[in-house]
């Protein structure tokens, strides 16, 4: 499989009242052809922003991207504004967070379907045309296109496919818009889908739903994609690998058996283990918060919060990522390069014990976020 | 729910703000110093006369009668009589306000046709030249007092320069009266001649009286637009691919398009209070000008016509407002105030 989206040593900065935030601190990561990538993390560890700097809709200022590349392709879309914008245009879609906030609230789906139809890619418009659309000649759904919009919402459960055209957001629920979201990533047939938390603001049951429909347009149009969650079941039901995500660095990287049969970064462990089990009443997790990006922790970004902290070793560089013998990578000083999976998986085991009362000061100081065991499982 | 009941039912909601505002000014009317029957005959008539001319004018029934017998009288096209032109004040009303509203209307025009772009070119450019240029003219446009503005231009551009005439509303025999108002009757009696006067004349007055209105639309028009460009949704607009173009000029400036009509329709009410100023600086014969005569010569019958038609306007023009809102934004027409 041919690497279809290259991110090396990314690192983006944000400038804020406080000082410089060093959100992003080298993130590498790779996507495979047709391949579903899974990043998750915390909430605010910097996924969104490694989504919004892959398609290109970072906010600059206050963000700012101090290094690394973005290859497409082999086109550094970072440097390159032209193929950036191509890309954008033609390959790249993504589905948002928020339903209910990424819809224009003032014109029909129609409208907007039509629009992305029939301009999507365009350098620029004429005032004329522009003109004549508003006043209502000229930019209407051709009988074809109206069609294909009709079969993909169809494709995606969407009921009266035919009327909804006419409909407004406001008069549509969270799950159709989110539905209606998908439907204006995927009509223009991209290559590549950027999903960020699609399923986050839903209810458990539609949740799932948007899950399945997403998984089979996935696999029927052959996308590669880029899945952003905090949720560790949705990323498991979708991934083909999965990029365990912490304060902005990648701390393990892995097939998604791999990682849920064996997770090796404390951090993984710690995420994995605090997913509620219904066989037991205590689940365990990780004290404390996620670091001050202003003034992070030096050397292993997650040593203040690791069981397994190693004074003098993980506070001092930042850790490289080890190759173990099953391929995976591993940003950690409890393992070596090359090391084989049994012998990390003892490691792993011996070393890494989480206590329950650190859970409970997790519990307690959790702010920022929701803890992964409040979550939704799909 | 559909555009058409919204429509109705806004419409049918000003019904009773008319009702109020004929009351308010009804009692207003009565409760002020003065009495009216005195004022009409001078201080020299005799009481006895004075007391007839109350029982003529009904001022000795109960309240509510003369508010009913008010109401009857508007009904009917009749505003009572006007001391200072001893005609009824309906009559003076409808060869006064065309004046004033073409007026008004011109200016609006202008205002909205230079504000609203300027908005934009300073939205877009934000913090960069064209906001700053922007914000130079606007704060140019509400800071001059408008008697000001229009005794400055007057001089520069009607006395040195000689562009322009200097005051009244036309130059030249004025066409027949349909409407009262010039531009139109000026087409439809096909006189291109009084219609080239007629613009000449208010190019003047109403640019005068547009500065301040401008200076509005465009500073509301910028802070909106850049708010709504900060959307989730512009972005994912953006995702998609869509021309800068079409995203800014499209879906942002409808969207955002709503508190700029605010400011338009409140500024629309303010303009024809307010334009007495201009209407005196270019000798424009308007009812805003008829209207201040009449409160300084305590013409009460007159000054309660004016401020009636004041208000209906304004009521008329927050209608279109409302309808307005409801037809860029369906969040309003189901009764919806945000899209959560």
């Amino acid at each position: 499989m041919a690497p279809i989206l290259e991110v090396e040593d990314l690192k983006v900065h944000f400038d804020t009242y406080e000082g410089k935030q060093q959100v992003l601190n080298g993130i590498d990561l790779t996507v495979n052809e047709g391949e579903t990538v899974a990043i998750v993390g915390e909430s605010g560890c910097g996924k969104s922003v490694t989504a919004r700097t892959i398609i290109g809709t970072l906010a600059q200022p206050p963000g700012e991207i101090v290094s690394g590349e973005v290859r497409y392709r082999g086109e550094d879309l970072l440097s390159d504004r032209a193929a950036a914008q191509r890309v954008k245009n033609e390959e790249m879609a993504m589905i948002f967070q928020d339903p209910m906030t990424h819809l224009s609230p003032v014109f029909t789906i129609g409208t907007m379907m039509a629009d992305i139809i029939n301009y999507r890619g365009k350098r620029s418009i004429s005032w004329m045309r522009m003109i004549r659309d508003a006043i209502g000649r000229g930019n209407r759904l051709s009988a074809a296109d109206r069609e294909r919009c009709v079969e993909m919402f169809t494709k995606l459960q969407i009921p009266d496919p035919e009327g909804i055209l006419d409909r407004y957001p406001v008069e549509l629920s969270g799950g159709m818009r989110q539905r209606v979201l998908i439907a204006m990533a995927l009509i223009t047939d991209p290559d590549f889908l950027i999903a960020d938390e699609p399923t986050t603001a839903l209810d458990v049951t539609v949740q799932s739903q948007i899950l399945d429909i997403l998984a089979e347009r996935i696999a029927e149009q052959n996308l590669s994609v880029i899945y952003v969650t905090h949720n560790l079941g949705v990323a498991r039901k979708l991934a083909d690998r999965i990029y365990v995500m912490y304060a902005g660095e990648i701390a393990e990287v892995a097939t998604t058996e791999q990682l849920f049969d064996q997770p090796m970064h404390p951090y993984s462990i710690g995420l994995l283990e605090s997913i509620p089990k219904l066989t037991e009443f205590d689940s365990e997790g990780i004290g404390g918060l996620i670091p001050n990006y202003t003034d992070p922790p030096s050397g292993c970004r997650f040593h203040p919060r690791c069981p397994a902290y190693m004074e003098g070793t993980c506070d001092v560089e930042q850790v490289p990522a080890f190759e173990l013998g099953d391929g995976r990578y591993v940003a950690c000083y409890l393992y070596e390069e090359g090391m084989d999976v049994e012998t990390a998986a003892s490691i792993a085991d011996t070393e890494v014990e989480y206590e329950d009362e650190e859970l409970e000061q997790f519990a307690a100081g959790q702010t920022g976020g929701t803890p992964p065991w409040e979550e939704d499982e799909p | 729910m559909g555009f058409r009941s919204y429509l109705l039912r806004r419409a049918i909601l000003t019904i009773p703000v008319f009702i109020g505002l004929t009351l308010f000014i009804f009692l207003l009317a009565r409760v002020l110093p003065g009495d009216p029957a005195r004022m009409a005959l001078g201080p020299r008539a005799t009481d006895e006369a004075v007391a007839a001319l109350r029982i003529e004018m009904g001022l000795d029934d109960p309240l509510h009668i003369q508010y009913l017998n008010y109401m009857g009288g508007l009904l009917q096209g009749d505003m009572g009589i006007a001391l200072t032109t001893n005609r009824n004040v309906f009559t003076d009303v409808l060869a006064f306000f065309p004046a004033t509203l073409e007026l008004v209307i011109t200016a609006m025009f202008l205002a909205v046709l230079f504000g609203i772009p300027l908005g934009i070119i300073a939205a877009l450019n934000k913090d960069r030249l064209g906001d700053n240029l922007s914000r130079l003219i606007a704060f140019f446009g509400v800071s001059m007092p408008v008697f000001w503005a229009a005794i400055l231009i007057q001089l520069a551009i009607a006395y040195n320069l000689g562009l322009l005439p200097p005051s009244g509303r036309i130059g030249v025999d004025r066409p027949e009266w349909y409407t009262g108002f010039l531009i139109i009757d000026s087409i439809i009696a096909l006189n291109f001649e009084a219609l080239r006067s007629t613009l000449a004349h208010l190019a003047l007055p109403a640019f005068a009286l547009a500065l301040a209105p401008m200076a509005d639309v465009a500073r509301m028009t910028r802070s909106s637009f850049i708010e709504e460009y900060n959307e989730d949704y512009v972005r994912a607009l953006e995702t998609q691919g869509l021309p800068g173009r079409l995203i800014a000029y499209k879906y942002v400036l409808k969207a955002s398009f709503a508190s700029t009509l605010t400011i338009i329709g409140l500024d629309f009410g303010f303009l024809i209070g307010g334009a007495f100023l201009v209407e005196i600086v270019f000798s424009w014969p308007g009812l805003a000008r008829y209207g201040v005569r009449a409160i300084l010569e305590n013409d009460i019958n007159a000054v309660m016509g004016v401020v009636l038609v004041i208000g209906a306007v304004f009521i008329i023009v927050n209608l279109i407002v409302d309808v307005l809102y409801g037809f860029l934004d369906p969040r309003v027409r189901y009764g919806e105030g945000s899209s959560a």
